[in-house]
């Protein structure tokens, strides 16, 4: 790989007796939309809770641009460029759809308290500065709403707020856990949509998914888990094709039931 | 006016004095540190302008600059040792620290007058409670919507997510944390001039239930919520003794329940619909309801 | 050797009546989830009951002291039920409980001030129990024997009734989850009000011996209790029934001590001493588990 911005290597943690992510060597590449797939309990999420350093890994590196991160805390991760997005919404509540992007900036931000205090000219014009840019990440994400409380709003369009919050933070890399979970087909293509958008404008995105269509549409490239470890890796109909996954996912390895399936889902026009 | 005035001089200025902690309370809170310690900082404030009216005859400016610094300082100090604790462990931890202090008054004699307690001119007056109280609220309002203050909601929802987005919650507490004890020390310093007289008993747990139940009472989600709370906690119990007699605690004590059961988010709360009207007037919207599809 | 032996003697003697106290309160932190402000209101309340029915209705000792107990533990079950349930129900966690707690406190100390003027008195020396007796070459007052038996019935008969019987598996399991204890075929409605009585009532008992061994009985009994039955069940390590009697001997000697060898306006520094040390570098206390911390979180 010759441009990879994060790069994984033997990466372990342990919960009691159980290793949830065991030995995962993983890489992504700079300006790609990469899949995580795998079946519930194989460890994707746990894997974003180290590489964002909800948890702290008990042996391996995560290398950002060639810089470890392992080991540092969220925030100093997320001020690397860095940041997610979460299986149940986590907005902050109390905060306005423009509020919850502008607490993105918050690293970006540097008008002092003091100067907020007085309301110099240098913190108003941030204060602008911000909710405009918040504006324009809604409207790239396709929100319209602006002063409501972000609570009230349908789920679908939480989870974009989400991702424009994320966004907000100027990431080199966003990791989007389940984006599409509770979705239906046309949220989630739209979801797929936006992934395409973030890539074209310089981020990488490492997708974790249950749906499969999402991964083969939208996704490079993909790895797939089960209990911890790296099952599978390649673009996303090799991880698909691949027997160990077909085995991980539908419990035996002649199941033709669920294959046809997936197949299907190659045909999907919007699939250049 | 002026009758009401004269009436009610003292509850006003009370009701002022208990805002101020409630303030000091809620700037904690509002980074999601629930804490009790407003006692101890104002007990640090208090008696530090109790000993320089006593032994420097300094004046009111002078006091309070002291109490602000030391009440900052102390809970600086203290942030160290208490943050790092789980949140309910750390409301007991400034339960026990209010405990302690009452101890520390007890022994500290020479600088406190110990059992005894210490006399205090009385240098303050309403004017000056009602303008320290405007300038932590304004303060607050310029601070609600500013990068520390987003930040500090952020950490009191949700810390984690806080953290992804790249804020510090440890520096955002402390911060919190010691900007409480300058309110508070500052509020020490306000009610030793009203009462002119302080002791153990002064900066106790009544001081610092009063404080919080102010606070909750009023709202922890906005700033005017622990003024509101103050008055209501405070204040209204005093206009109603000078009528009847002997239920104010009674009925205090009751309508602090009542509000608890069903208003559980206090008096003001900025998500209820009038208080938002204003700010959800819709902006000019340009039609973009569609996400850009770029391929 | 002679002093320090009565001194000690003395100390347990002290420390049973918070451990008892701390049974009760700790009983309502990690089973209902309330940090219950107005805990020592239900002893004032017990001990103030007792004075009633000892001197003016001239009841017996003993039965008024049963009266006692179960005024304070009704009086529990009704806080809890106007005041803990509505926020229990929705959700709430240790913050507003706290607060319609403190609210509780107000009233009913503001209501015990008003009965009894404000005023100090002691139960009738007639009917209350009251001299010595040697034991084991050491003074023993009859006054300490009953708290010292107090302590000894509540610490064995709440333990085992928590570990060895259904209503206590389901107590325990509504300290865990109302829903787990719901599910298992308990009445989670009465479990609450058992655990809310028992946890009053043990207060009163704590308050009518306190009353008894002071000498002393006003409006303002409960609050020393509170404070001191508060540390006695985070030094114990709280949801243990074990550690908050060991937690309340403990602080009772080291009072004692402290009061004895070293100087007396040193008494309360010991033992809040003590709390914030266990608070800050030991939170779980001497026995408690991380998973009893889990309740309170809940």
């Amino acid at each position: 790989m010759t441009d990879a911005l994060l790069t994984i290597a033997g990466l372990k943690k342990r919960f009691g007796g159980v290793t949830a992510v065991d030995d995962v060597d993983m890489v992504v590449p700079r300006g790609a939309v990469m899949g995580l797939m795998g079946p519930n309990g194989a460890g994707k999420t746990s894997l974003v809770n180290l590489v964002t350093g909800f948890y702290r890994p008990d042996e391996g590196s995560v290398l950002l641009d060639g810089r470890e991160v392992a080991g540092l805390s969220p925030h100093q991760i997320s001020r690397r460029g860095i940041t997610r997005t979460y299986q149940n919404v986590r907005l902050l509540s109390g905060f306005n759809v423009l509020e919850q992007v502008v607490a993105g900036m918050y690293a970006s931000r540097k008008a002092s308290s003091l100067s907020s205090l007085v309301m110099w000219p240098a913190e108003r014009r941030e204060r602008r500065a911000c909710l405009e840019r918040a504006d324009e990440l809604l409207t790239r994400v396709g929100v319209t709403e602006r002063h409501e409380l972000a609570e009230n709003l349908p789920y679908g369009t939480q989870r974009r707020v989400e991702i424009a919050r994320a966004l907000a933070t100027d990431p080199q890399l966003v990791l989007l856990d389940e984006p599409t979970a509770g979705m239906n087909r046309e949220e989630s293509v739209a979801v797929g949509e936006l992934i395409c958008s973030m890539r074209d404008q310089g981020c990488t995105v490492l997708v974790v998914e249950h749906n499969m269509r999402l991964i083969l549409d939208y996704c490079d490239q993909a790895y797939v888990m089960s209990f911890g470890q790296v099952l599978s890796h390649g673009t996303p109909q090799e991880c698909v094709d691949d027997p160990a996954v077909q085995k991980a996912y539908f419990g035996k390895e002649n199941d033709a039931s669920g294959i046809p399936a997936l197949r299907e889902l190659r045909s999907d026009p919007r699939r250049p | 006016m002026g009758g009401f005035w004269d009436q009610y001089r003292s509850v006003v200025e009370f009701a002022m004095a208990n805002a101020l902690f409630a303030l000091g309370s809620w700037i904690a809170m509002w980074a999601g540190v629930f804490s009790m310690a407003g006692a101890t900082f104002g007990a640090v404030g208090g008696f530090s302008a109790a000993y320089l009216d006593l032994h420097m005859g300094a004046g009111i400016v002078v006091q309070l600059l002291v109490g602000a610094g030391l009440g900052l300082g102390v809970a600086a100090l203290l942030s160290v040792l208490l943050l790092k604790l789980e949140s309910h462990w750390m409301a007991m931890a400034t339960v026990a620290l209010v405990l302690i202090t009452r101890v520390v008054v007890l022994s500290a004699e020479e600088y406190t007058g110990g059992s005894v307690g210490t006399g205090v001119t009385r240098r303050v007056d309403l004017v000056t409670v009602i303008a320290l109280v405007a300038l932590v609220c304004y303060a607050l309002a310029r601070l609600r919507r500013s990068r520390y203050g987003m930040a500090a909601h952020a950490v009191r929802e949700d810390a984690a997510v806080a953290a992804a987005l790249g804020v510090n919650p440890f520096t955002v507490r402390a911060v919190a944390f010691a900007a409480s004890g300058l309110v508070a020390g500052v509020a020490g310093v306000v009610l030793a001039n009203l009462l002119q007289y302080i002791g153990p008993d002064t900066f106790f747990i009544t001081l610092a239930f009063t404080m919080v139940a102010a606070m909750v009472l009023g709202g922890t989600y906005h700033w005017a919520g622990p003024i509101v709370g103050a008055i209501v906690f405070v204040g209204l119990p005093e206009v109603v003794r000078s009528y009847v007699d002997g239920v104010d605690e009674l009925m205090t004590g009751a309508l602090l329940v009542l509000i608890m059961v069903f208003m559980p988010r206090g008096l003001i709360d900025p998500r209820r619909q009038w208080f938002r009207r204003r700010a959800s007037q819709p902006v000019a919207q340009e039609p973009a309801p569609q996400p850009e599809v770029v391929r | 050797m002679d002093v320090l032996a009565q001194q000690i003697l003395n100390g347990l003697a002290l420390g049973s009546v918070y451990a008892v106290f701390g049974v009760g309160f700790g009983l309502m932190l990690a089973t209902l989830g309330v940090l219950n402000a107005a805990h020592g209101t239900f002893a004032t309340w017990g001990a103030l009951t007792v004075l009633y029915l000892v001197n003016d209705v001239g009841l017996g000792f003993w039965p008024a002291l049963v009266l006692g107990v179960l005024v304070s533990g009704v009086m529990a079950v009704i806080v809890d039920f106007v005041a803990f349930q509505p926020i229990r129900r929705r959700g709430g966690d240790l913050l507003p409980a706290l607060i319609t707690s403190i609210g509780v406190w107000i009233f009913l100390l503001a209501a015990a001030r008003m009965v009894t003027g404000a005023t100090t008195s002691r139960y009738s020396p007639d009917a209350a129990p009251s001299g010595s007796f040697d034991f084991l070459g050491l003074t023993l007052g009859r006054t300490q024997l009953v708290s010292l038996l107090a302590v000894a019935v509540v610490g064995v008969g709440l333990h085992t009734l928590l570990h060895r019987t259904r209503v206590g598996a389901a107590m325990r399991a509504v300290g865990h989850s109302p829903m787990a204890a719901s599910l298992g075929g308990v009445n989670p409605v009465l479990v609450v009000a058992v655990t809310a009585f028992l946890s009053g009532a043990v207060a009163g008992l704590a308050g009518i011996t306190m009353g008894l061994n002071t000498s002393t009985v006003n409006f303002m009994l409960g609050e020393a209790l509170l404070l001191k039955g508060f540390a006695a069940v985070i030094i114990g390590g709280f949801g243990d029934v074990r550690g908050t009697v060991v937690g309340g001997l403990l602080i009772g000697v080291a009072e004692v001590l402290t009061a004895q060898y070293v100087s007396g306006s040193l008494r309360d520094a010991v033992t809040f001493g003590l709390l914030l040390a266990f608070l800050v570098f030991r939170p779980r206390g001497l026995f408690g588990s991380a998973a009893s911390m889990q309740t309170v979180r809940a």
